[in-house]
């Protein structure tokens, strides 16, 4: 039988050349800037793109992965594998989930599952690696499948924004939730449930924001009963907070895995600059 | 039923059945209530009362008169009608009981306390993971006493004894069970057993069941957000596989791993089943390959437990001293907000604030030591729950309400803004209306000083140095946050010169200006 082929929306921060190693397929996403469609992959330079994200004159916008990308990769991985799992962004927020649904059409002689966990950030490149190793231990998509939704539901993300008004641009989460503390600048912390963004926490200062974080992740090991974690710290151009995160990170829990990656560019566009996120998975 | 009575007739029998759901009915609103576990989806008392239903429905069709054949009935009728988890065990308990009668046609105090264990041990058998601090605590708890009781007692003893036996039980569920405690509850299916004791008393007593007609109204609070966490899974699915050799332990073990709350049993060539899963289709695949599938109910208990938590909404109420502050407490969350200037809100204020929020309770944030007295005092006038979070000065209240979390329980939201208000330095602006002294210098009527930690530590002859030195004394090498709230007399060219003046004096440091229309400080400041 040959191996289960992972496949995974490139906003789960998984870093490209750790997708190369494992033989996850990162599937890009597209910013639109300055009259250019950027596609994000691994040649694409990031601390160019902050530096002109902050001098930009129009925001970029943003857009779900091209037909075509997903098509060839269908294509290509169809060649290797009978048996596909494309985990991707919650289908609330884009329209990737029928772009793919509607291709898989065309391939009707292997499995395709389209799988929608109903996060982003770090949170989807978690339960991606842990797919990925079970496909790696030889466990049937049927099995993996199962296994990926109770290992999301012990797992969360955290977005932590300088401001609300980069998203409320987007669409992407209520206005009256974006209006909320419109005169005073707090740090809000969003959260993705059930697929859709939501208001988690408001907080006045990133040091705050971090022991509100903190605080949750010790009440879940507690509601799990369980002692470790597997992290992502993820930043927009913003490595000081990131480095203090990981810190107080490895100094109040026992880290299994802590990945420290840059905002994929659609996030950051979709957030704005300074954003940061803590996603973490309990380990049973 | 006579007094001194020691056997149940038949007759008797079946009045016991019919107050049991006289009972149920009329209190299951107060057993709804209680429902927090396995999921807070509050229909315990409903599923108990329907389960019942069934039961009195079946002996009104069937002319059966012996014992044996009448706990027959009522154990098939409980099975093919039973509602929800608590039914499910309620009907297995009756289901093992008419097996403890198959050979007696009499049921005296013996026998019936021969069945009740024999429905104990069924009961227990029908649940994969049984749970203490449940309904099945709660008959245990009977069963192991109704070895104690002298078959030689009257039924109105017995049944006063066993009562007894069982709401001591009833009120140690919490204690057994974390989600009842945190929740400040006791067990609904336990309350329903109760209930249906309660009714079994009454008919050996000869009186009608007497039930208190409770409703959602007068109920205990319920600290419904203390058990907010997602039910484990959302759907809860209960139907039948009806086939010539379905088998209820077949059937329990292929969907052992596809949910909990696991309760099978089997009535000839039926087996009923209830589960709780997050794949309802894979449940029904699984079951209709061991025979025909007949739904009874699907609930989508994510939907239930949020229309719960709706109902116990804990509503905020803010003082503020000025219209800026006002609209600011609306925007970090405040439900209402008491703007005063000249004077202090009174205790009337406050009340009529607070019973116009709808909730189950109110925090009250009288962001003033002064304002404090009232609203303790007006904590103790409503019959709303109200709590007051001591808060000196509306930066404060404004730390505070920030880190409210509506999914927690009011006791963890109270500890939360206690730590997050008590990080916050509070400081004022202001001019002196009166000379004064310190003990490090005198201050003249006209004066301007600055207040922090409610005390006067700047003294300076212009607004602006008044501030420049105040945040000067507040401002510490770990603050990340310095806000200052403008107040209603200060000219709009005074403030520019004096946020120029500031800015160049902490140039690293980003501080934020916001209007607060406070009328006695021309200043307030918070740092974080």
């Amino acid at each position: 039988m040959s191996k289960i082929k992972i496949m995974v929306d490139s906003i789960s921060t998984i870093p490209w050349e750790t997708a190369e190693d494992l033989g996850i397929e990162l599937v890009p996403y597209y910013v639109n800037f300055e009259g250019e469609s950027i596609r994000e992959d691994p040649s694409f330079d990031l601390k160019v793109f902050y530096k002109k994200l902050r001098q930009a004159k129009d925001w970029p916008g943003t857009s779900h992965p091209a037909p075509q990308d997903i098509e060839e990769k269908f294509r290509r991985l169809s060649q290797e594998t009978d048996e596909i799992i494309y985990l991707m962004i919650p289908s609330q927020l884009t329209e990737t989930y029928n772009i793919a649904h509607q291709l898989r059409e065309k391939f009707k002689s292997i499995r395709i599952e389209l799988c929608d966990v109903g996060s982003i950030l770090g949170k989807l490149g978690l339960v991606a690696l842990e797919a990925c190793r079970l496909a790696e231990a030889g466990k049937t998509v049927d099995e993996i499948l199962e296994q990926i939704y109770s290992i999301s539901k012990r797992s969360r993300v955290f977005i932590t924004l300088e401001t609300l008004k980069y998203l409320a641009r987007t669409g992407r989460i209520s206005k009256a939730t974006a209006l909320l503390g419109t005169t005073l600048s707090i740090k809000p912390i969003i959260t993705a449930q059930e697929g859709v963004l939501v208001p988690a926490g408001k907080t006045l200062t990133h040091n705050q924001a971090i022991n509100w974080i903190l605080k949750k992740i010790k009440s879940d090991l507690e509601k799990f009963k369980a002692r470790k974690i597997k992290c992502f710290v993820n930043d927009v151009d913003n490595r000081t907070i990131s480095d203090l995160v990981t810190t107080r990170l490895k100094e109040n829990f026992q880290c299994e895995e802590i990945w420290q990656v840059e905002m994929s560019p659609l996030i950051a566009t979709a957030t704005g600059p300074g954003t940061w996120s803590v996603s973490y998975l309990i380990v049973e | 039923m006579r007094k001194e009575q020691k056997e149940i007739s038949p007759r008797a029998f079946k009045d016991m059945v019919h107050a049991a759901y006289t009972v149920l009915d009329a209190e299951k609103e107060y057993i709804n209530s209680m429902n927090v576990f396995p999921v807070p989806d509050g229909d315990t008392g409903t599923n108990m009362t329907l389960t019942m239903k069934a039961a009195v429905e079946g002996l009104s069709r069937n002319p059966c008169s012996t014992i044996s054949g009448l706990s027959d009935l009522v154990a098939d009728q409980c099975l093919l009608g039973a509602r929800g988890n608590s039914g499910m065990i309620l009907a297995n308990f009756f289901k093992g009981f008419a097996q403890g009668m198959k050979l007696n046609d009499r049921l005296d105090i013996s026998n019936f306390s021969q069945s009740f264990r024999e429905g104990t041990k069924k009961a227990y058998q029908s649940v994969r993971n049984p749970v203490e601090g449940t309904i099945l605590t709660v008959m245990n708890a009977v069963a192991q006493k109704v070895n104690e009781i002298s078959s030689k007692e009257s039924l109105n003893t017995f049944f006063k004894k066993i009562l007894e036996t069982a709401d001591h039980a009833q009120r140690q569920t919490p204690e057994l069970l974390p989600q009842l405690k945190r929740a400040g509850v006791m067990d609904a299916g336990g309350q329903g057993f109760l209930s249906i004791l309660k009714a079994f008393l009454s008919v050996a007593e000869g009186k009608k069941a007497k039930v208190v007609k409770r409703d959602r109204s007068s109920l205990p609070p319920v600290d419904y957000s203390a058990c907010n966490n997602r039910p484990h899974y959302r759907f809860s699915h209960e139907f039948f596989v009806q086939g010539d050799s379905v088998s209820a332990e077949k059937i329990g073990s292929s969907l052992a791993s596809l949910g909990d709350s696991l309760v099978v049993s089997q009535i000839e060539n039926r087996v009923r089943v209830h589960i709780h899963t997050d794949f309802p289709e894979k449940v029904e695949r699984e079951s209709a390959s061991f025979g025909k599938f007949t739904l009874v109910a699907k609930d989508d208990m994510l939907a239930q437990q949020k229309a719960l938590l709706a109902q116990s909404k804990i509503g905020i109420v803010a003082i503020s001293p000025g219209k800026g502050f006002s609209q600011i407490l609306y925007e970090s969350g405040a439900d209402a907000v008491v703007t005063f200037a000249k004077s202090k809100p009174s205790v009337e204020e406050l009340l009529e604030a607070c019973a116009g929020v709808e909730c189950r309770a109110v925090i009250l944030f009288p962001n003033d030591s002064d304002i404090l007295p009232s609203a303790l005092e007006a904590s103790r006038m409503l019959p709303k729950e109200i709590k007051v979070l001591p808060t000196k000065t509306v930066q404060e209240g404004i730390a505070a309400l920030l880190s409210f979390d509506p999914q927690n329980s009011l006791s963890a939201n109270l500890k939360l803004m206690e730590d997050s208000f008590s990080q916050i330095k509070s400081g004022a602006v202001a001019r002196a209306v009166r000379p004064c002294a310190t003990p490090e210098f005198s201050v003249g009527r006209n004066d301007y000083i600055g207040i922090y930690d409610g005390q006067i530590q700047v003294k300076a002859d212009d607004l602006g140095s008044a501030l420049l030195e105040l945040l000067n004394k507040m401002i510490g090498p770990e603050d990340e946050a310095v806000m200052i709230y403008q107040g209603k007399g200060v000219r709009e060219d005074k403030l520019t010169e004096i946020e120029s003046l500031i800015a160049s004096h902490f140039s690293e440091r980003e501080i934020q200006w916001y209007y607060g229309g406070q009328l006695h400080y021309h200043f307030i400041v918070g740092i974080v």
